[in-house]
């Protein structure tokens, strides 16, 4: 369970977290859905301490994410922001090995290289294990990152956009492998979104939040309701149930 | 210690989410590398864009990310530049010790390269 207590957090002066409470179950797919500035990023980065909030505080299965020993909670935890730019020029294999840092600090054995190749195959990256970082395309880099945070084999996986760069093949394979983690591993996944339509037919729970604040919250059947959507997101919407799943549909 | 610093040469988010407390760490780093210069220092004089001339050929010269070799690699290199150096200056050209000017002269060219290159972007 992941526990977010009072949290607020202030760039210069605007409140960008309101104090926010949530709780997050220990196992499924979580979304967090909303417009852009709406905090979603940062409530991430609270909760995965890359970030520390200016109130409040965030727990994870009873660790307190700010003062525990941080090498303890990169083995319960992992996260991957938007953005990632290394200096260091790495191979794709050498990216996913640093996944298993937290177990044998950079000292790899025959059970990381298991993980590693697993993590590898997961998404369809075998075949460009040794290229470069910087000969990827964006797509493909994208999903090198993931793989690096599921070699970490953490319980909680934290992923900032997951499906950036990704074309639809690689956005439905990417969302198939993360529910398969979550239902046979039974991690609990926390994915910041904008594809509400993914968002409703691959999550467990939804979180809606608006201006540093969670406006809404349960499971997709019941924010995927044009009267939520619109209030969310400022956005004329109609809501289809095709196959027994909720879409909506905005585009025109 | 050679694997931690390969994680910090990662970013701080990265080397955060991978368990390293990074601002501890770095901050002592920088502590130790401030006695290392001071030491260094004290025993040949200034030299002051000797490090960042070294640092600046280990990365290609090494090709590799890893500190494992990048470290020793370093070393070497900077053994091979100010001997070297010496070696040529003394032996071949016949002038005496002079050598931290040619170093000065280098590494302060790359130093304005390397500022030009970070302006233009």
């Amino acid at each position: 369970m992941i526990e977010v207590k009072n949290v607020s957090k202030k760039y210069e002066d605007q409140l960008v977290l309101q104090n926010i409470n949530e709780t997050l179950p220990s196992s499924g797919i979580t979304s967090i859905i909303g417009p852009n500035g709406a905090g979603k990023s940062t409530l991430l980065s609270v909760m995965s301490r890359l970030l520390t909030p200016d109130h409040g505080q965030v727990m994870v299965d009873s660790l307190n994410v700010n003062d525990s020993n941080s090498e303890q909670l990169a083995k319960v935890l992992s996260v991957l922001r938007q953005e990632n730019h290394f200096t260091s020029r790495l191979s794709v294999y050498d990216l996913v090995s640093f996944g298993r840092y937290p177990y044998t600090k950079g000292r790899l054995n025959k059970e990381d290289q298991h993980y590693i190749n697993q993590a590898l195959s997961f998404l369809d990256l075998l075949p460009l294990a040794n290229r470069y970082l910087d000969e990827l395309s964006g797509g493909q880099r994208q999903r090198a990152f993931v793989a690096m945070v599921l070699c970490q084999d953490t319980k909680y996986v934290l992923l900032d956009e997951p499906l950036n760069n990704l074309d639809m093949k690689h956005s439905v394979a990417m969302m198939k492998q993360l529910r398969r983690a979550a239902d046979e591993l039974e991690k609990s996944i926390v994915l910041v979104i904008h594809d509400i339509n993914f968002a409703s037919t691959y999550s467990d729970h939804i979180i809606a939040m608006k201006n540093g604040e969670v406006v809404f919250r349960g499971v997709p059947a019941d924010v995927m309701v044009p009267s939520v959507i619109e209030s969310i997101f400022e956005l004329p919407v109609t809501i289809e149930r095709l196959g027994g799943q909720h879409i909506a549909v905005y585009y025109r | 210690m050679r694997h931690r610093l390969d994680v910090i040469a990662l970013g701080s988010n990265a080397a955060t989410a991978l368990g390293i407390p990074y601002k501890r760490y770095v901050t002592g780093l920088l502590l130790l590398i401030s006695v290392l210069v001071a030491i260094s220092t004290a025993l040949v004089g200034p030299m002051m864009f000797l490090g960042l001339l070294i640092v600046n050929l280990a990365y290609p010269l090494m090709g590799s990310w890893r500190h494992a070799y990048l470290l020793p690699g370093c070393v070497m290199i900077g053994m091979i530049a100010l001997i070297g150096g010496q070696l040529i200056l003394e032996r071949v050209f016949d002038m005496a010790g002079t050598l931290s000017v040619v170093i000065e002269f280098i590494g302060g060219g790359l130093f304005i390269y390397l500022l030009l290159k970070k302006v233009a972007k």
